[in-house]
């Protein structure tokens, strides 16, 4: 099967399109080694490493791919299709508008923008994407979501590691939906026959920008925090809500894409913080982790807000700043074998 | 019963021994980069100096940067907050507030004013701005012994704007205000107007109140003191052994949880 790579902040590009036309939906998250410094030719280092990993990748990988497209989504990367377009070597490269409101007008311009990357789509590799082709693309999307949210739920109950979750779903986003559907099945064995939830492990939630590589997971492991929410794109964000099939497929599209739950790169700010505490009251988390990866602002921007309401309900949060490395950072973990320290002070 | 605690710093590593909980000695080295080295070493100092072998020793509970580097020794660790937070509350029992500046990094800790607890918490980011190690620099630069900076600093009648919180960059300003012609004492004075806002931005951060103690190597330059009380218009506590509060709550935690074995 053809590989269609597309690079979006959160998640914001309506892959379906892709599946539609019989390809494989690639989300492009940089490559193991963490390398940037091809596209650092490019792009100034106080930039999000995260962007600068994707087009690393795009730059070396590009070939392997019959096309890559580039949503909406932060700020700080909107601009960097420019650069893509110069530097990446690609027979078609797509831009994609996502709106950052919610409104109708805002859906209505989704469906259009839908609609014309279908066009370029089928005049570029001469083919025919049919609403038809879309309705089942949906039904494939659902039933991988459903399969997700099922295995999210273990997660709270069963002794699932953090870097265990974070694999799974980088398996998705990047493989073939037919290779997904009984990889995923045959996880939920797995998960379902586990020990339960580990006695020495905190349950927290985790925010803020999107984790890339699982050394980040595994160091959260290694301080007693286990991951049982989140909203992250390659997370909960994912998979979290599906997809309607009350209308035509465009429109169902376009409607399930506004509707997920929101990144700080969107307006407004209130849905993403209500996500959260909806979240913390239901499953008891101990506490939530709130991190960035340096100069994601838009994250930080909110820090403030989400420490007020979290300590309405009581809460512990922690904020962090994280480097794109492949390296522990001594100081972030300090700060998390402190912050487990006060989760586990006599109240 | 002896417990010892073990703060093994980025720049200097601090042992406490403690007895029933009370001080009975303090010794501190250079890190050296070695800190299993340095933290062993410290340790059969102070036992030989007291008459005591290991055998005699309840717990013990390390903290600091190299704190999981000396793990044949201790019982088990506890990092900087949670020591630090205990250690000022032994010096002042109603503290709500602490303020430590390390040779590697600052950090502000809010307790809980009813239950002494640490509520919240604040370190620096990974940037020697805001720390010890600024001050070392600019003592370089400024061609004399760090332990006379905060007292030439104390001189001054007219502090210069250092501008930079980067400590690179603040060096090269430095030196600008040196070819400009510029007092020592005013540029020594300017470095911890500096230092005291960096720290003073954390400390807004998590809105510490008073009593606030004001711990770590650095407490003991008292021109840090006076710049960050003027910069925050509150008034700091600072401890006798300020640096040594790390390591004295360690000891003091490796106390109340032995039980019946080292914990």
């Amino acid at each position: 099967m053809k590989t269609f790579a597309y690079f979006d902040s959160t998640h914001e590009f309506p892959e379906e399109i892709i599946i539609a036309a019989q390809m494989n939906p690639y989300k492009i998250l940089g490559k193991a080694d963490f390398s940037t410094e091809l596209a650092d030719q490019y792009i100034p280092q106080f930039i999000c490493a995260n962007a600068r990993s994707f087009l690393n990748q795009a730059i070396e990988e590009s070939s392997n791919w019959e096309g890559i497209a580039i949503a909406h989504g932060c700020d700080a990367t909107n601009r960097q299709f420019d650069i893509w377009d110069q530097h990446v070597k690609t027979q078609f490269l797509y831009y994609i508008h996502n709106p950052l409101k919610t409104d109708e007008i805002a859906q209505h311009f989704f469906i259009g923008e839908i609609k014309a990357m279908i066009l370029a789509l089928e005049s570029h590799f001469n083919i025919k994407i049919t609403l038809d082709q879309l309705e089942k693309a949906i039904q494939v999307s659902n039933q991988i979501k459903i399969l997700l949210q099922n295995l999210s739920k273990l997660r709270i109950t069963k002794d699932i590691s953090n870097s265990e979750y974070f694999d799974v779903l980088k398996f998705t986003m990047q493989n073939p939906k037919k290779k997904v559907l009984p990889y995923l099945k045959s996880i939920s064995i797995d998960w379902l026959a586990r020990n339960p939830f580990p006695i020495n492990k905190h349950p927290i939630f985790l925010t803020g920008s999107d984790i890339t590589h699982s050394l980040w997971f595994e160091l959260l492991e290694k301080v007693n925090l286990r991951v049982v929410r989140d909203d992250l794109s390659i997370g909960e964000r994912y998979f979290a809500t599906l997809i309607p099939t009350d209308k035509d497929p465009i429109s169902n599209i376009a409607k399930y894409y506004l509707n997920i739950p929101r990144s700080s790169t969107k307006h407004p700010t209130n849905p993403r913080i209500k996500y959260i505490l909806k979240a913390c009251k239901k499953e008891k988390i101990h506490g939530v982790i709130s991190q960035i990866i340096k100069f994601c602002e838009t994250f930080a921007y909110d820090t403030p807000f989400l420490k007020s309401q979290l300590e309405v309900i009581q809460v512990p949060v922690i904020h962090l700043e994280r480097e794109y490395t492949e390296n522990i950072d001594q100081q972030i973990s300090t700060r998390l074998e402190a912050f487990v320290e006060l989760l586990e002070q006599p109240q | 019963m002896y417990t010892v605690g073990i703060d093994i710093g980025s720049l200097a590593t601090k042992i406490v021994l403690m007895k029933d909980g009370k001080i009975k000695a303090l010794l501190e080295n250079r890190s050296l980069h070695n800190f299993t080295a340095i933290g062993t070493q410290l340790f059969h100092q102070i036992l030989k100096d007291n008459n005591l072998t290991s055998d005699d020793i309840g717990n013990i509970y390390s903290t600091g940067y190299g704190r999981h580097s000396i793990s044949k020794l201790t019982s088990n660790i506890i990092t900087e907050i949670s020591a630090h937070a205990r250690g000022a509350q032994y010096f002042y029992p109603k503290v709500q507030g602490i303020i430590d500046i390390g040779g590697q990094d600052s950090k502000v800790i809010k307790l809980n004013p009813k239950s002494s607890t640490v509520i919240d918490f604040q370190m620096n980011d990974k940037c020697a701005a805001g720390t010890g190690r600024f001050l070392e620099v600019m003592a370089d630069a400024l061609d004399i012994p760090i332990e006379n900076l905060g007292n030439l600093a104390l001189q001054s009648k007219s502090p210069v704007q250092i501008s930079s919180t980067c400590t690179v960059f603040a060096e090269s300003e430095v030196i600008g205000h040196f070819a400009q012609g510029t007092a020592k004492q005013d540029i020594a004075a300017g470095i911890h107007n500096s230092i005291a806002k960096r720290v003073a931005s954390m400390v807004k951060r998590i809105q510490i109140v008073e009593p606030i103690v004001f711990c770590g190597g650095v407490a003991l330059n008292p021109a840090v003191k006076i710049a960050l009380e003027n910069e925050l218009k509150l008034k700091l506590l600072v401890p006798k052994y300020p640096q040594y509060i790390g390591a004295i709550g360690a000891a003091l935690i490796a106390k109340e949880r032995f039980k019946n074995g080292r914990v």
